[in-house]
């Protein structure tokens, strides 16, 4: 028996593939070598006998399979490769992805930021001094968002931002003016409350575009692709070396 | 197959009631005169997009982790545990970013993948992380 599992370990030596593929392979290519020693074995030969015949029938089936085999370790060294450059292609989306979303200003956040510094330089009274709008022209200019503003005003109403949003800029008891809206993208207007009577009202450029999130986007659906062609080779690949050994 | 159609159910139902807990307005904090759905009916909601991304998503990610993963073989059963944790959790977001790809496509609205990515993100995650628990119990 111990000739029968070193010649199983010689066919298998170079073989490639996963520790449990071979290992069901050898047992597989045993547990068949050991049936025809056991047919042998009926027709009258010695033990040591039927194995050496054994042996020598399957080399010759082995040799024919040799062609066979080469065709498909040809195929298998494709898969191994297509595997390798499905996940290169996913691991650069996943670049792609964390880049996008880490480098797109959140417009929402930022202007709420600026509503907060704002709101820090205003009291309650219904006006503002001109120590105020000092304050809060300071405070537009040194803040330093992604995306600009073409237009803020701050108002005062009694019934709070609920009622008076949007209003008009005529009623605004402070206006800032800054970019010109440019024509590619969308204008948005936002209120937001200051305090209980004052709300401020922005207007700002915001991008109408997703370009950037379909790059990831494409790398994703292109590893998919890829690696559902992987596994259809490779499912076939295993198929036919089982039917082939 | 049908067992991993199973896990996706199941998760679905985790997911959905555990987003809908997490919405939930309690009693104590209601604010008169105003309606608030029913926890069943806000699972719902949330079963209504989770269902086809665990059902796509998830089964055909998991099928791909298990002939990647299966394969190799560990020296400790937590090594396994943590690199499936990991691959299971970038996959979640992927799917999850994929998911909102489409709405953002099929919608045109830009605001959607500007305004809530990192949050799609978290919960892709979260609900990829209840799948893989949800297979776990199922691989015994």
């Amino acid at each position: 028996m111990k000739k029968i599992d070193k010649y199983i370990d010689s066919v298998y030596q170079d073989f490639d593939g996963t520790e449990e593929e071979i290992k069901e392979l050898k047992e597989e290519m045993r547990s068949h070598l050991l049936e025809l020693v056991e047919e042998i074995k009926a027709d009258g030969k010695s033990e040591k006998e039927a194995v050496q015949i054994a042996l020598d029938r399957f080399g010759n089936q082995t040799e024919l399979s040799n062609g066979l085999m080469e065709f498909f370790e040809g195929q298998q060294l494709f898969a191994k490769k297509l595997l390798r450059f499905s996940i290169s292609v996913f691991i650069i989306g996943l670049i792609a992805l964390s880049w996008v979303a880490i480098t797109s200003p959140d417009a929402n956040k930022e202007r709420i930021e600026l509503s907060d510094r704002i709101a820090k330089q205003i009291n309650d009274d219904a006006e503002l001094s001109l120590e105020e709008k000092d304050q809060i022209k300071k405070q537009i200019s040194s803040f330093n968002g992604k995306s600009e503003i073409i237009h803020l005003s701050i108002y005062y109403s009694e019934e709070g931002i609920e009622e008076a949003f949007p209003a008009n800029v005529q009623d605004a008891e402070y206006v800032y003016l800054g970019m010109e809206p440019a024509s590619s993208e969308e204008v948005v207007t936002k209120g937001y409350p200051l305090n209980d009577t004052w709300f401020v009202q922005m207007q700002q450029n915001e991008k109408k575009s997703y370009w950037q999130y379909l790059i990831p986007f494409t790398l994703f659906i292109v590893f998919g692709v890829l690696i559902t062609i992987w596994l259809l080779l490779n499912s076939y690949i295993k198929k036919y070396i089982k039917e082939v050994l | 197959m049908i067992k991993k159609i199973i896990i996706a159910l199941l998760s679905t139902v985790l997911f959905s009631f555990l987003m809908a807990y997490l919405n939930h307005v309690p009693m104590s904090e209601r604010e008169p005169n105003v309606y608030y759905n029913p926890l069943w009916s806000t699972a719902l909601l949330f079963a209504m997009y989770s269902l086809p991304v665990y059902l796509i998503g998830g089964i055909s990610s998991s099928y791909l982790i298990d002939k990647l993963v299966r394969q190799k073989t560990f020296d400790s059963k937590w090594k396994r545990y943590l690199t499936e944790f990991v691959i299971y959790g970038v996959l979640g977001i992927v799917v999850a970013f994929i998911f909102l790809m489409i709405l953002t496509i099929t919608e045109s609205e830009t605001h959607l993948i500007t305004g809530s990515l990192l949050n799609f993100m978290t919960l892709g995650f979260v609900a990829s992380l209840i799948f893989y628990h949800v297979s776990l119990i199922f691989r015994k």
